[in-house]
């Protein structure tokens, strides 16, 4: 049964031709991906069509997928090229600017060792502040406290250094916080 | 109302062909592409740098700063600036492709722009030991390079007015006679003020740059002189004295 497999054998299974597959695949991301479209692009976009234009994307270029990979940042990837562009059209976005977080080496934030009870701190700060910040800080945030996701699939994600994952993480607790307690 | 979840309007699409994957083959090709995009890129930036490091010693600006902070500041004037924005330019091009890759991206931008600049230092040192330019430049100057002939003898053929180079043809008694590529003759006059970084025990044949401006007669004071790497300066017949050496004054101190 293809529901008990990983996700990385049923892409192997479509890539081997076995269409029915990728409705599990389609399955077990489409919520994830609508929440992690909300969340970064806000509520009002059409999500929903972007979504699906992601999975016809990713059927499209599934024989690009290394198997040997998790699949997760590989479809999150195409999700964050989608919704940057959607953005963009809407002028929401900054087209290419030098970043100088990613120009310079930083120390490395490392990643918490205690991080369930972080993610649960964060999230009430993340529900009451998250529109609030930039989008280059508000992806980041998303896909490790909501998506839960490492910082290097982070930076395969969004293409960016490791320590700049780091960086901007630390960045947005401190504006969150900065936003909560100014609410107080 | 299963059949109207996304996943079954996204297979419908699939099955009736209106969404159609692309081949393996493809993505190997676009891969290779790339790859071989990169290569090109790199080989272009090494070329372009060994090219300006090979224009700088043929006209001896190369060995000014060590005439001292003069020398450095002449340096900076005479560079060829175009070679080095267009070697930049390419820099710039391997940048962008190294950043498709993983090791490209997941590390500042800072160690990789450091490191595709030691790839093409350490690239442009390896081609200018094979002395590959050098040939190239001989070939250009008999007229034997259709393509590239013309960029070799603009940049080769150069003289800086303050910087002559060449082989010492005659040693006299106020310092020696040079014979530059162009078959032009100078003399040169050597002073207690000229500088003489690596020693002043000259003899005929010996490929030197020489440091001073030339006046309308071909007479240069030197500043400094410096013997250098056979292969640069002209490959002229030596004339005469073979065996003199020059002695100048002794330094001042």
């Amino acid at each position: 049964m293809p529901e008990e497999r990983t996700d990385e054998e049923i892409a192997k299974m479509v890539q081997n031709g076995d269409k029915e597959a990728f409705g599990v695949l389609i399955e077990r991301f489409s919520k994830r991906l609508l929440r992690y479209g909300h969340r970064f692009m806000g509520k009002k976009e059409d999500i929903e069509d972007l979504v699906q234009e992601i999975f016809i994307k990713s059927y499209i270029n599934i024989q690009s997928f290394d198997t040997n990979r998790r699949f997760s940042p590989w479809i999150y990837r195409i999700a964050h090229n989608e919704f940057v562009n959607a953005m963009k059209k809407k002028a929401r976005y900054p087209f290419m600017t030098l970043d100088f977080d990613s120009l310079l080496p930083h120390l490395r934030a490392k990643e918490t060792a205690d991080r369930d009870s972080e993610i649960r701190e964060m999230r009430t700060a993340i529900d009451k502040g998250l529109d609030a910040l930039p989008p280059k800080y508000r992806e980041p945030v998303v896909l490790y406290f909501l998506e839960e996701m490492e910082y290097k699939e982070i930076a395969d994600i969004l293409r960016i250094p490791i320590s700049t994952v780091g960086v901007r993480i630390q960045r947005a607790k401190k504006l969150l916080k900065e936003k909560i307690n100014y609410e107080r | 109302m299963k059949d109207n979840t996304p996943a079954q309007k996204i297979i419908e699409a699939i099955d009736k062909g209106k969404v159609a994957m692309k081949p393996r083959w493809h993505f190997v090709a676009r891969s290779i592409l790339f790859g071989v995009g990169l290569t090109l890129a790199i080989i272009t930036t090494i070329y372009i740098a060994s090219f300006a490091m090979f224009v700088l010693k043929q006209t001896g600006i190369w060995f000014i700063p060590s005439f001292g902070g003069f020398g450095w500041y002449i340096l900076l004037g005479r560079l060829p600036w175009t070679l080095i924005v267009v070697s930049i330019i390419f820099m710039g091009v391997v940048e962008l492709f190294v950043k498709k890759y993983t090791l490209g991206y997941r590390y500042p931008l800072l160690y990789s722009a450091l490191g595709v600049i030691v790839i093409a230092l350490i690239g442009s040192s390896i081609i200018d030991q094979t002395k590959i330019h050098s040939k190239i430049f001989s070939f250009a100057k008999d007229g034997n390079m259709p393509i590239a002939g013309g960029l070799y003898k603009e940049y080769g053929m150069k003289r800086p007015p303050d910087i002559q180079i060449g082989t010492i043809i005659e040693i006299t008694d106020y310092g020696f006679v040079l014979e530059d590529p162009r078959a032009e003759v100078m003399q040169i006059s050597t002073s207690s003020k000229t500088r003489f970084p690596l020693g002043y025990d000259f003899v005929i044949g010996d490929r030197v740059v020489v440091f001073g401006e030339k006046d309308q007669t071909s007479k240069v004071n030197a500043l400094g002189v410096k013997k250098i790497d056979k292969e640069f300066g002209p490959d002229i017949k030596i004339k005469m004295m073979k065996n003199k050496k020059l002695i100048p004054p002794p330094p001042s101190f």
